[in-house]
């Protein structure tokens, strides 16, 4: 048994064992399973509170004990990193922690500690054995930049745990509604039109976002703002600046084509309300035509105005990673009624969106 | 191809690179990718005579006295940080103008103020020592500390001795106690 200071290390000598701590449970453990490159191959690289054991079975996170079986691990994976992160608080204010395992006991001593993410073991292979290393490094930015640092993308909300022992925040982060505006979120989705269909004049939707800082290795991000119409007898129809089909007369038509985000304005779309009673359905989205799918950073909004009403906006917030195309919203006709209903729901691209909700249109790639 | 050395290996320069007058002894290591002090790693260089002392105190090589004074050895200057890819700091070394009284080059890396960031080697990623010729830019030994070191804040990583009339290099990666002036002084260095 040895006794590990930080950066120290020593061989491990079972294939499988049970790895002891103390850390509180308000504590999120998570394991990075980590190929030759230090970085995950996939998101099933990390094992976490949601998904406790790792696909490969070596890792399996208990209250208490990490369970590690080295006997079949696959030959991409050379390391597992044991993490732990704290929510809004930093490591100042944990008792000290400790790891006990067959070959090694260590102490990592919390008093001082700025960080709210740290890497507290690392267990790797090294001349085909494996070894265990006591690291107690981390980020103060806590499980963003932690999980960045091995190749996984998380998106800036918190994941809400759901047996959470932590008290619920207080304050709802978005207010529902706010003086001028009528903010479309996913706890109050939909808004009904005041006017009767068919009276309710040009109404205007905007998409606004951050061109984002432009620096030597990130150029801005280029979002499109594209609608798919339905009318009631059956025709269907797309507007977006890709493929030049910037009209579908008399019910729609998108204004011009905004590459940076840098106008204050953004892009527009006019539906006509006054034809809209042969209207079934309209499907605001937008996509990233350039740029990494980085939706945190756009700051994405949809603002649609309407005559005589307040403006009703909806962010882009709930994002998800990796995925360049997002329907927005979606407008419905019923009983001279138009319904406007948040949808914030993210796909790869037109194909996806098209097969979530029945356009039936057939996509091939194309450029503006 | 360069000769990748273990701990204790070593090589003879003119094997793996006939010929070469001047070489360029390069460290580098990995610049903290947590957050925290960065890791600021100072090579140090001793021309030792056959006792295994320096000559004088300007045999000692560092931050503060960058060129021997025969002009043989000369540190390219501090890294502070580890950024940026190859060598982090480097010493040119002239073999061939190496006073015939000197028969040990010994480069030691400290860890600049290991004791009060609570820093040691096992934190810092990727070190290596390597020996580039300086003619061709091709590297013709190496050796990577990786795992070797641990608790240590202040290594030997490797030495350029003259054995029956040539050059070779070995790879020694050491630790010593209590940074660089214990080692200086254990050189005949007064500090």
């Amino acid at each position: 048994m040895g006794i590990l200071v930080i950066g120290s290390n020593t061989n491990i000598t079972q294939p499988s064992f049970t790895i002891k701590h103390t850390i509180n449970d308000s504590v999120d453990i998570s394991v990075f399973c980590l190929g030759e490159n230090g970085k995950v191959h996939n998101d099933d690289g990390m094992v976490f509170y949601g998904a406790p054991k790792s696909p490969c079975g070596t890792i399996n996170i208990q209250s208490k004990a990490i369970l590690v079986d080295l006997e079949n691990v696959p030959s991409n994976i050379e390391k597992f990193s044991i993490t732990a992160t704290v929510d809004n608080d930093t490591f100042a204010s944990q008792s000290n922690i400790s790891f006990t395992g067959p070959d090694f006991e260590c102490q990592f001593d919390t008093d001082g500690r700025s960080e709210s993410a740290l890497i507290l073991l690392e267990i790797y292979k090294r001349n085909n054995s494996w070894k265990v290393k006591f690291v107690g490094q981390g980020f103060n930015g806590g499980l963003k930049p932690l999980a960045e640092h091995y190749g996984v993308d998380i998106a800036d909300e918190p994941v809400v745990k759901p047996s959470s022992p932590k008290p619920a925040p207080v304050t709802t982060p978005t207010p529902t509604v706010n003086l001028s505006k009528i903010s479309l979120t996913k706890s109050s989705p939909k808004v009904d039109l005041i006017k009767k269909a068919g009276s309710l004049g040009l109404i205007k939707v905007n998409l606004n976002w951050e061109k984002g800082k432009s620096s030597f290795f990130s150029s801005g991000i280029d979002l499109d703002l594209g609608a798919f119409i339905e009318l009631k007898n059956g025709d269907k129809s797309i507007v977006q600046a890709l493929g030049n089909r910037f009209e579908y007369s008399p019910y729609i038509k998108l204004l011009a084509d905004d590459r940076t985000g840098d106008s204050s304005n953004g892009e527009w779309i006019h539906i006509d309300g006054n034809n809209i009673n042969n209207v079934k359905r309209i499907i605001i989205f937008t996509f990233i035509y350039s740029g990494s799918p980085n939706w945190d950073k756009a700051n994405a909004v949809v603002t649609l105005h309407v005559p005589d009403m307040p403006p009703i906006e909806t962010q882009l917030n709930e994002t998800s990673s990796n995925t360049g195309f997002c329907a927005i919203a979606e407008l419905t006709v019923k009983n001279n009624t138009v319904a406007v209903e948040r949808l914030n729901r993210f796909f790869k691209g037109h194909a996806d969106c098209d097969k979530a909700y029945g356009w039936g249109f057939k996509w091939s790639a194309g450029s503006k | 191809m360069a000769v990748s050395l273990q701990k204790g290996g070593n090589v003879s320069l003119e094997k793996v690179a006939p010929g070469m007058t001047n070489c360029l002894l390069g460290l580098g290591w990995d610049s903290r990718a947590t957050d925290g002090a960065d890791f600021d790693l100072d090579a140090s260089v001793f021309m030792l005579n056959a006792e295994g002392k320096v000559k004088a105190d300007n045999g000692f090589i560092f931050f503060n006295n960058l060129v021997s004074e025969c002009k043989s050895v000369e540190h390219t200057g501090d890294n502070l940080t580890g950024e940026g890819e190859g060598d982090d700091e480097s010493i040119k070394v002239s073999l061939k103008d190496i006073p015939a009284d000197i028969t040990k080059i010994v480069v030691a890396v400290t860890i600049h103020d290991a004791e009060s960031r609570k820093q040691n080697f096992g934190q810092v990623s990727n070190a290596f020592i390597r020996i580039v010729n300086a003619s061709s830019s091709e590297e013709v030994a190496r050796y990577d500390l990786s795992e070797d070191y641990s608790i240590e804040t202040a290594l030997i990583f490797g030495e350029l001795y003259r054995h029956n009339g040539e050059w070779k290099f070995k790879a020694i990666g050491q630790g010593f106690e209590g940074g660089l002036a214990p080692l200086a002084r254990q050189y005949g260095v007064s500090v």
